[in-house]
């Protein structure tokens, strides 16, 4: 230690281990605690006074005023063993013994009072006694006063908890059967709960849960209500007031009572079409007084219509559209094709009212009750089983392979991405996927385009009796995909000319298969499906005729759907045949404008040449000269192709 | 002379993402019992709606030693999928368990991986690493949230790359419930035992 | 993905690399093609610790974000998602790399029809080396198909006199050709700049 010291001999002198042991490792190596610092220390110490310890001396003293001088001392001794008790188990019984004590003094104190109302009617005054008893106090009036407040509080106080108690008593004794009989009732409800609902115990209160968490749902609300058993004051209330009681009540979080569904409109052009309100079980109100059930479901129904206009709205918000989506309060507006918006609006009646028969608001605001055709109940049921969905994957993604890989890659193929080296078009195809809202944009384009057609096809079915327009919708259909096959035929000529087309109508554009293969591509503008046909419906007549002119063996001369000479149609290209009859008299030109409809010539008939020396052949006799244009409207018929059968059945035979 | 480049170029090769932790709890089950625990998992997990998710992996353990005077090593897990031919290989690291908090329900140990092509035995053998032990594990896999069970048999391989004969190496399987999350998330352990609890007595589940 | 051709460029006489760079830019724009933004590709070496010769090269390229590429000196190769990177920081005890010895090519990417035009300048750390000329024909994975198409098409671009090899490792390659192969000419290419003096610009 000291060099200078001359023993020889080097002693090394260590502490005591002043620092606790916090572990020692596998190798022999010990970890200390660390000391407390000053603060720290304090700290701890702090931590050990137990501030509550006085307050209990405190609320003893507060039991004191109330009862009577006398007793004091009794008290006193009470309070003594109390506290040794107290001292020796200080922690779990604290509530309890105090309870305990509180009520061993309300009942010697009652126990006092009772004595003294009862034993202090005569003498010996064995207690107390509230007149002036001798001079040597001079008590005031005023102490007296005081003290017979104090006295009469004290008994008021008294009374009341014996009263109390008496009437619990008796309604116990007469209701004994009846409180038994609610109790079970209250236990077999909440069995019957626990079989639909989640339920869980935390502290005293029974808590369940609406959310949709355990099916895949990220949403932030909880959705926990609370179940508790209804008083004995509800019970009553609502047997005056007629209404099966129960003996069990839940309670919704506030944001969640009431009723909700979501709306979906298809509104063409900016005014706002008044839309009929569509009865539906589920969007009744519903009242407090429903059963759990009932209120469980709508309150569930309002969650996950919640989650499910959360979901669209963010959805709105992030995708990038030519015409942006806007959001604005409860209402999402997207414009699907030009002039026509989709419109999702979460509805929601938090309107809870308790009797049973109250015209919801929006009936009266709606008192229009016709069905509007531009409300899609399709689309609402598609939103909300596209959320399902999506609830869905985010449970069951692909298995991880090998399993030891995590769950992150919800793709196969992306996993895959790093060992096969995709680049960075290939993974950024992987990554888009479809969102909710854009899945039901393109439902309800496909909508909007299903019901053009349909009305264009019903409107010129029933505009134009000749040809016959026939329509065949398809009776399986997707939600994005319909087909309609439209076939054009003349009555009583079916069997001639059948011109058929298929349309598969799906959410971008329509695609129209023509008779001869050929496919063209339709906006969603109804003017192109309304051209097609008309254009289909000129080819259609000649057609007919050309079949029918070949039935009656006449000559094909000539047969051309897009004639390029003669005036140009204002649409479309004309059509036209010319047919001679059998014995070459006659000839017959018809052509076939879209717009104009159709125009039948003949060849003029009288033009006989008297014979001649020079020309002696009889071939010569008739010569053809100018074509004269046959007024259809006189020929007798039912339509273009029967009166087109009178007419050259008439000139074959000429 | 130094081009105009936007600097986020530069972070191709940097390896983002935070510090990932494999949290761990293991037990095993003998082979008898083994149906009622899947029966137990099937009605507490989430992928069920489907059937049973089952597998066949093969893994081979690669060791390499450091070279120190200590017996050091490194080692490094390259598994495969034995049910489908065209899924990757996978190369785990799988660190020391921390200890330094004792009080943590469950093992905690770092864990990095990779999918890579199935040049990676040939890969790992030429960089220096050695084959330890290597083993077939067949079995179930459930999910249940963040966490995944996987109840496996393990094979031993008779002779070496021969998957047609394969023998057990115990007459019991494992038990393995794992979260692998970023380091600091703590929750998870308590959710990991919260769960462990819901197999008892069936299986006891444990730290390793 | 398809067949790509990467070539070195010299820089030309009296001209600092940029302005070359530059100069070919400008070229491909003025063949119509049109800037899709940048790329780079960077190859780090892990040599193994002391007295071992053996090394890994890892290369990344930027148009294959998720991947990483190993190639070792004796040439067995792994394809791996970025993960990798992370496992070869815990091997640091056994292989380990300097940030000084980094190399990579850094450039503007164009697109042009089918063809994807890559320029970029080869640094050592923090000095220029060269230049990198990639081309890429998208829709072919088979290389005897379209190399004469892919010639054409650099000779267009970098003038008739230019006259590309194929890569010698890939002549005779009857099998598709694969993001791998691109990696090996870029770690070619790498190499030699590594093995040639510093240029004196």
């Amino acid at each position: 230690m000291d060099p200078s010291d001359h023993t020889g001999l080097t002693l090394s002198v260590e502490s005591l281990q002043e620092f606790q042991v916090q572990e020692i490792g596998l190798d022999g190596q010990e970890t200390y605690a660390k000391p407390l610092s000053m603060s720290e220390n304090l700290a701890k110490l702090a931590h050990k006074i137990d501030f509550s310890e006085d307050n209990d001396d405190k609320k003893g003293d507060e039991t004191r005023p109330s009862t009577s001088v006398k007793e004091k001392e009794e008290k006193d001794s009470k309070e003594g063993v109390g506290t040794s008790f107290q001292a020796q188990q200080k922690q779990p019984w604290e509530a309890v013994k105090t309870k305990l004590r509180d009520a061993l003094t309300e009942v010697s104190v009652l126990y006092d009072v009772v004595n003294i109302a009862r034993m202090n009617r005569e003498p010996p005054y064995q207690y107390m006694v509230l007149e002036k008893v001798s001079g040597e106090t001079t008590p005031t009036t005023n102490e007296i006063a005081v003290k017979l407040l104090e006295k009469k509080k004290s008994l008021e106080g008294a009374a009341k908890i014996l009263h109390a108690g008496a009437v619990s008593m008796k309604h116990t004794s007469s209701s004994d059967k009846k409180a038994l009989v609610e109790q079970k009732n209250f236990h077999d409800e909440l069995l019957r709960l626990r079989q639909c609902w989640r339920l869980k115990r935390v502290g005293n209160s029974i808590l369940g849960d609406l959310s949709f968490r355990t099916s895949g749902s990220r949403f932030w609300h909880s959705g926990t209500f609370e179940v508790t058993k209804t008083t004995e004051e509800e019970f009553e209330a609502a047997e005056r007031r007629g209404i099966q009681p129960c003996s069990l009540k839940v309670t919704v979080p506030s944001d969640l009572e009431g009723t909700s569904y979501i709306r979906v409109l298809i509104q063409e052009g900016e005014a706002e079409i008044a839309s009929a309100y569509l009865m539906h079980s589920r969007r009744s109100q519903i009242s407090l007084d429903a059963h759990w059930q009932e209120r469980l479901e709508a309150a569930q129904n309002v969650l996950f219509c919640k989650e499910l206009f959360a979901q669209l709205a963010r959805e709105a918000v992030q995708l990038k559209a030519s015409i942006p989506h806007i959001v604005v309060g409860n209402q999402i507006i997207s414009s699907i094709i030009p002039g026509v918006q989709l419109v999702i609006r979460l509805c929601h009646d938090a309107n809870m009212s308790s009797s049973h028969d109250v015209t919801p608001n929006f009936l009266q605001a709606a008192p229009v009750r016709e069905k509007n055709a531009n409300q899609n109940i399709d689309l609402e049921q598609s939103l909300h089983q596209l959320l399902r969905e999506l609830h869905h994957s985010n449970l069951n993604g692909p298995t991880p392979r090998p399993v030891t890989t995590s769950f992150t890659f919800n793709n196969k193929r992306r996993r895959l991405a790093g060992p096969l080296a995709l680049d960075r078009r290939e993974i950024s195809e992987l990554q888009q996927n479809e969102c909710v809202l854009e899945k039901i944009l393109k439902q309800s384009r496909h909508i909007v385009l299903r019901d053009r057609t349909a009305k264009v096809l019903d409107d010129m079915a029933a505009a134009i009796q000749d040809p016959l327009i026939m329509v065949h919708w398809s009776v399986l259909q997707q939600p994005l995909q319909a087909t309609v096959k439209v076939f054009i035929s003349s009555p009583g000529y079916e069997h001639f000319a059948r011109t058929s087309m298929q349309l598969s109508i799906g959410y971008e554009d329509i695609k129209a298969i023509l008779k001869d293969g050929r496919t063209v591509s339709l906006s969603y503008q109804e003017k192109d499906l309304k051209n097609l046909l008309t254009c289909q419906l000129s080819e259609h007549r000649v057609n007919a005729v050309f079949d029918l002119a070949k039935s009656l063996r006449m000559q094909i001369i000539h047969y051309n759907f897009f004639v390029g000479v003669g005036p140009a149609p204002k649409l479309g290209n004309s059509s036209a045949v010319v047919v001679a009859t059998p014995n070459g008299k006659r000839i017959i030109a018809i052509r076939s404008d879209p717009v104009e409809g159709p125009r039948v010539l003949i060849q003029d008939e009288n033009n006989m040449r008297d014979k001649t020396d020079v020309v002696t052949d009889s071939k010569w006799e008739v010569l053809p000269s100018g074509f004269k244009e046959v007024d259809m409207s006189k020929i007798p018929g039912r339509n273009f192709v029967h009166k087109m059968d009178l007419l050259m059945g008439n000139l074959a035979h000429e | 002379m130094s081009s105009s480049l936007p600097g986020n170029l530069g972070s191709v090769s940097t390896t983002g993402g935070p510090n990932l932790q494999e949290y761990v709890l293991q037990g095993t089950i003998l082979d008898q019992s083994a149906e009622a625990l899947v029966h137990r998992l099937r009605a507490l997990c989430d992928n069920v709606d489907q059937g049973l998710e089952t597998f066949r992996d093969h893994e081979m353990v690669f060791a390499l030693h450091t070279g120190g005077q200590t017996n050091n090593q490194v080692m490094l897990r390259a598994r495969r999928s034995l049910d489908q031919a065209d899924s990757p290989w996978q190369l785990r690291y799988l660190g020391q368990t921390d200890l330094s908090d004792k009080s943590r329900a469950v093992t905690v140990r770092s864990y990095l991986d990779a999918l890579t092509s199935d040049t990676l035995p040939a890969f790992l053998n030429d960089i220096g690493f050695r084959l330890d032990h290597e083993f077939v594990a067949k079995g179930h896999m459930f999910r249940k949230g963040k966490m995944k069970v996987l109840v496996s048999k393990l094979f031993k391989f008779q002779k070496p790359n021969d998957l047609q004969n394969l023998e057990a190496m115990t007459s019991s399987r494992l038990v393995e419930l794992s979260v692998v999350a970023p380091s600091g998330s703590e929750n998870i352990a308590d959710d990991m035992k919260v769960f462990a609890e819901q197999l008892k007595p069936l299986v006891s589940m444990d730290k390793v | 993905m398809g067949v790509t051709c990467v070539t070195q460029w010299p820089v030309a006489e009296g001209k600092s690399m940029q302005q070359t760079v530059d100069f070919l830019t400008k070229k491909a724009e003025f063949m119509g093609a049109t800037k899709t933004g940048t790329f780079a590709v960077d190859c780090d070496t892990f040599h193994a610790s002391a007295g071992n010769p053996k090394f890994i090269n890892v290369l990344h390229n930027s148009e294959y974000p998720k991947t990483t590429f190993s190639i070792t000196d004796s040439n067995s190769t792994l394809v791996s998602d970025t993960g990798f990177d992370a496992i070869l920081q815990k091997l640091k005890g056994i292989y380990s790399t300097k940030m000084s010895s980094r190399i990579e090519s850094k450039g503007k990417r164009y697109q042009l029809a089918d063809f994807i035009v890559k320029v970029g300048i080869v640094s050592i750390g923090s000095s220029n080396r060269g230049i990198l000329v990639e081309v890429e024909y998208t829709p072919c994975v088979i290389l005897q198909d379209c190399w004469p198409l892919l010639t054409e098409f650099m000779q267009g671009f970098l003038g008739n006199g230019f006259v590309p090899k194929p890569p010698s490792n890939l002549v005779n390659k009857v099998d598709v050709y694969q993001p791998l192969d691109t990696i090996n000419q870029y770690l070619e290419h790498f190499n030699q700049f590594r093995k040639a003096q510093v240029p004196t610009r």
